[in-house]
């Protein structure tokens, strides 16, 4: 497959793979750590949406389903199509108890990309272009423009149900 | 045209930055958040130099540091404002 | 290819974590450059010790990223150095 093609492809599944997981497990509706709330606060300062600024926390603060997705495609790129994948959800998941969250989002997150990759390889989708692409699309939410990025995630997150309840 | 953007010369130019960083800023976090760039510019260094293991014991203890680093800087604080009041006290 | 693109999007994010105004501002642009970093790690080395490498550092990172953000929140008023 074409490089650029594939590259853009990889990128929009792994935007909406960590997206939708991190909302679905209830990122925007509660700071799970104190530094996530700081940040919080501070997008919202800045004129954004306090939801995203909870999600943009929470993605800084521990690893989430993002991390999963980089590195589940990492795992999978260097050691093998189903068990790097699941050793990369092995790590993210101690990762997740070392700083002092419940570790769902990050195991679930790491699993969907591992079956997305083994389920896309046959029609010729390589890893790596999922590794370049998850670092394309968490560009999109933590590198170019915060207020308007955490404007989309709350504006996502009342879709789903989960927006936050604090003020 | 961009055959000299590798490994190494990238982490090279994130060690500069951040070492401009840890230079120039004047507040004592700010300084500690450079400082964590110019750690990823480090191990990159090491990694490109294929020193793995090494790598890893500097990934792992690198937090630490900067654990430490932190610890001193909110203490040195909690104690000043602690001796501000003691004397504001002793005065009134 | 691979290594052009992330080694672009290191030193932009580099760069914009040098010149933020705002604290909170800061350690976005940091954990994005951790998310290359890692990357780049793994396309050069290839290995499955790469990989493993690879994941070590990013949730060492995350960790220090933890721990900058809660004292963020409790340092109001700092020293300054001279």
């Amino acid at each position: 497959m074409n490089e650029v093609l594939g590259i853009i492809i990889a990128a929009i599944i792994c935007w909406f793979n960590f997206v939708l997981i991190d909302t679905w497990m209830g990122l925007p509706e509660n700071p799970g750590v104190k530094g996530a709330e700081v940040i919080g606060r501070a997008v919202k300062k800045r004129g954004g949406s306090l939801a995203g600024g909870f999600f943009q926390g929470n993605i800084v603060c521990s690893p989430d389903a993002s991390a999963g997705t980089l590195l589940a495609s990492v795992g999978s790129y260097a050691i093998g199509i189903p068990e790097g994948g699941l050793i990369a959800a092995t790590l993210v998941y101690f990762g997740n108890r070392l700083c002092a969250d419940p570790g769902y989002a990050g195991t679930t997150g790491a699993l969907s990309i591992t079956l997305i990759i083994y389920l896309t390889s046959m029609v010729g989708m390589k890893p790596e272009f999922y590794i370049v692409g998850m670092v394309l699309a968490i560009i999109t939410i933590q590198g170019l423009a915060h207020p308007t990025a955490s404007r989309l995630l709350g504006k996502l997150a009342q879709k789903m149900g989960r927006h936050t309840k604090m003020t | 045209m961009l055959e000299w953007i590798n490994l190494t010369t990238v982490s090279a130019a994130v060690l500069l930055i951040g070492m401009v960083g840890i230079i120039t800023l004047p507040k004592p976090v700010d300084k500690v958040i450079m400082l964590a760039i110019l750690q990823g510019g480090f191990i990159g260094t090491i990694v490109a130099a294929k020193y793995l293991d090494v790598a890893m014991a500097a990934a792992i203890f690198d937090p630490i540091a900067t654990i430490i680093f932190l610890i001193g800087i909110t203490k040195i604080q909690d104690i000043r404002n602690q001796k501000h009041e003691e004397e504001e006290g002793n005065l009134a | 290819m691979f290594m052009e693109i992330l080694g672009i999007i290191i030193i932009l994010m580099a760069l914009r974590t040098l010149i933020a105004q705002d604290r909170a501002e800061r350690m976005l642009y940091l954990n994005a450059m951790g998310f290359a970093i890692s990357a780049l790690i793994v396309l050069y080395i290839q290995t499955p010790f790469g990989a493993i490498m690879a994941i070590t550092y990013f949730i060492a990172s995350t960790l220090s990223s933890n721990a900058i953000a809660y004292s963020i929140g409790r340092v109001k008023k700092e020293i300054l150095v001279k």
